[in-house]
């Protein structure tokens, strides 16, 4: 008789308890990995805006060697106060940022005809700096697409899933290259 | 340059002399050499009172002028060095740090054209920048005509090393057993002698383990004692303390002999056969070899390294390498670096109990413990260190090497790093591993930092990462970067670690073995000896082109 007290006792307290643990726990993993991708995404706006802000340096420094290719000059001057206009929806700002990676891959080739611009102690400087950029924003870019792989992975396992579908939470999009820069660069249409 | 003895304006009292080289040799250590440049030359303007020290800062002058490139400077400052000294510690150093700052005219010309605006300058100076290493064809070649003739008297020292190490053997052997005999006869006379006295001592168990793994004579108790005699007298505490210290002494002065012999044999064996593979690997002088050096940086960039952790005892450095390959420092060395020793409450407390009491009877009873202690734990190691024909040394074993753990022995590698970064990252190798010590490396490279998943499959089964940043951390990792040190992984097939920290990347390479000494169990006048320390000079030096270490294209 109070064996049976006992085990009811039991079932009724400490079941739930282990329950409600185990639910925390997933529930506090989940929202962490979100918080995870979030955190992703700003470091790679963080690394963007850098890149943004060394376009001014780059372009003041080559108008004065490269005076044929004030077109490509203005193009890039022109993305970049787009870019800055904080005024553009998430996707036309990655399509900006997207032409801004093409029109500066353009110009570093373009570069390749001016010898003294090439020699010029401030342009490696800047040259260097547009890499280490570059590096940092596509080491960010891994950054966010391990962690959306992480929170998607975790959404879609059991019994996360569950705690998913009760917060709403959809995967996310990883990371991937448009369309234009997955084909193959054509090296010697751009020199022409 | 200030740097002559006339242009010394005073003293600097010891606080700011110390202060001042202190900061120095920080600004070196983290690759900011122009910085270090001016740090010292504020250092030089007064004198040193710890002449040592003095030394040290000029020879850190030195090596940071030639790494700015600035080769007149540290030629001079070398030159007026080894004018101002007749320390032979220091000329080992100067002799070979010259060779690497006096290069032939067309080199010079071609470092300088970092700046030059004729990219066909650049290009020359990628091609000097780079390591060619030689076909293994050339250098048998080398090996037999250079080599071979040293390798034949090697070859004769080692057989007479062998042949008086065995002697020695003998003797110290017919030695044991002579003082056994007399020693024991001696006890078991006083023994008799005492029984007429109550005070006799209580058996105690029998410790014949010990004395019958250790030597193979009989014991010659049985002819002692007389029939009347209870057994217990046999195994008496007395008897016990003769063989223990016998034994112990026996093992101490037999390690004497190996390594008196073991360090006769193969005395210039360094400069004859390793210095010259050196010099064919390198023909342009581009790097200096010294066998040992005096004022060595690798305990302080062991810890800086932060993958053995803190508190590291001893460093043992031999077969140091260093040099510049483009705009990369180098330097490596083998290393072999100690725990603390185990004992060290144990025996202090020993040694205080024993001056504490002045009852000899008590003293005879710690020096038994320990020599009962020692030769426990003396014997295993003497063995390994003779099983895989290593030096083993008469002072350390003394001292206690025995007891000291090994916290890491094998290649360390040191070079500055073509990304400036601030946080640190490591990579551990990954799997069960049957040897403690690289397990132990692993565990304390852990500490202060998040697991890092990165993409490449191969790179994942062979390492894991640990960092402070995810995106520095994969901004130093870069796909090429992983894809090249799983190349460098599969090719050195031993346990690696990377670290990245202030700049600098370092690599461990987990050797067991000694590397770059004559062997005493293997026949030396053969080529597979030569080939395998022409084989791990080529990779260690090869590391640099092959993780692309002088592509300077950022920041």
């Amino acid at each position: 008789m109070w064996a049976l007290i006992i085990v009811v006792l039991v079932l009724v307290i400490a079941l739930p308890a282990v329950g409600a643990t185990i639910y925390f726990n997933l529930y506090n993993r989940l929202v962490a990995l979100k918080n995870d991708v979030d955190n992703a995404f700003s470091t790679i706006d963080v690394m963007l805006k850098k890149r943004t802000d060394l376009i001014p340096n780059l372009v003041a420094v080559a108008k004065t060697y490269m005076e044929s290719e004030q077109a490509t000059l203005t193009q890039i001057a022109e993305l970049r106060s787009q870019a800055r206009s904080g005024q553009l929806s998430s996707q036309e700002r990655l399509q900006v940022e997207n032409k801004i990676s093409r029109a500066i891959g353009n110009f570093m080739i373009a570069v390749e005809a001016y010898p003294d611009l090439k020699a010029n102690t401030q342009f490696m400087q800047l040259q260097r700096a547009l890499n280490e950029v570059e590096e940092q924003i596509s080491a960010a870019r891994r950054f966010y697409n391990s962690a959306v792989t992480e929170y998607n992975t975790s959404i879609e396992m059991f019994p996360t899933i569950l705690i998913a579908t009760q917060l709403r939470y959809t995967p996310r999009t990883l990371f991937e290259a448009a369309e234009e820069d997955r084909r193959n660069v054509d090296v010697r249409a751009l020199l022409q | 340059m200030g740097t002559s003895a006339g242009d010394r304006q005073g003293v600097w009292d010891e606080a700011q002399a110390a202060e001042l080289f202190r900061r120095g040799e920080k600004l070196i250590q983290q690759q900011h050499t122009d910085r270090a440049i001016r740090a010292f030359e504020n250092y030089l303007r007064r004198q040193d009172p710890d002449i040592n020290r003095h030394h040290r800062g000029l020879m850190l002058l030195a090596t940071a002028y030639r790494d700015q490139g600035q080769l007149d400077r540290a030629c001079a400052i070398t030159l007026s060095l080894l004018d101002a000294t007749e320390d032979p510690e220091i000329e080992d150093w100067a002799v070979p740090f010259l060779d690497t700052v006096t290069p032939p005219p067309e080199e010079e010309k071609a470092e300088s054209a970092t700046e030059a605006s004729d990219p066909k300058a650049i290009e020359e100076s990628d091609l000097q920048a780079s390591f060619q290493p030689q076909p293994l064809e050339s250098f048998r070649v080398f090996a037999r005509q250079e080599l071979a003739p040293y390798l034949v008297n090697l070859e004769r020292e080692r057989k007479a090393t062998l042949r008086n190490i065995l002697i020695s053997s003998v003797i110290v052997i017919a030695a044991v057993v002579l003082i056994l005999y007399v020693g024991l006869y001696l006890v078991s006379t006083f023994s008799e002698l005492s029984m007429e006295s109550p005070s006799s001592r209580p058996a105690v168990p029998s410790l014949e383990v010990i004395s019958g793994t250790a030597t193979p004579t009989p014991s010659p108790e049985p002819t002692q004692s007389q029939p009347l005699e209870p057994e217990g007298r046999d195994l008496s505490f007395e008897s016990i303390s003769v063989w223990l210290v016998t034994l112990f002494l026996g093992m101490s002065t037999w390690v004497f002999f190996y390594s008196v012999f073991f360090d006769l044999y193969g005395r210039d064996f360094k400069s004859k056969v390793i210095g010259k593979i050196i010099k064919f690997i390198d023909p342009d002088k581009r790097f200096s070899y010294s066998p040992r050096i005096i004022f060595s940086d690798t305990p302080a960039a062991l810890e800086a390294s932060t993958l053995f952790g803190h508190s590291i005892y001893r460093v043992h450095e031999d077969d140091c390498v260093s040099g510049k390959l483009g705009k990369t420092s180098v330097f490596f060395s083998e290393v072999l670096a100690e725990d603390p020793p185990r004992d060290r409450g144990l025996g202090r407390l020993l040694i205080n109990r024993s001056y504490g009491t002045h009852n000899s009877k008590y003293i005879f009873h710690i020096i038994v413990i320990i020599s009962f202690v020692k030769l426990v734990f003396g014997l295993p190691f003497v063995l390994k260190c003779v099983t895989q024909g290593r030096k083993l040394d008469f002072t350390d074993f003394w001292q206690g090497t025995a007891f000291r753990r090994t916290r890491f022995k094998g290649l360390f590698f040191r070079a500055n790093f073509n990304k400036s970064f601030k946080q640190r990252t490591v990579v551990l190798p990954e799997g069960n591993f049957a040897d403690d010590v690289t397990r132990r490396v692993t565990a304390l490279s852990q500490p202060h930092g998040q697991a890092i998943k990165l993409e490449d499959p191969q790179f994942r089964q062979l390492f894991r990462v640990y960092g402070e940043d995810q995106v520095e951390a994969r901004y130093l990792l870069s796909t090429s970067l992983m894809d090249r040190l799983v190349t460098l992984r599969k090719k050195l097939n031993r346990p690696v670690w990377v670290a990245f920290v202030g700049n600098q990347i370092y690599l461990a390479i987990r050797y067991r073995e000694d590397l770059f000494e004559p062997k005493l169990f293997s026949r030396m006048n053969r080529l597979a000896p030569c080939q395998e320390y022409f084989e791990t000079f080529q990779t260690m030096l090869q590391i640099v082109d092959d993780l692309n270490l002088n592509r300077r294209i950022w920041a």
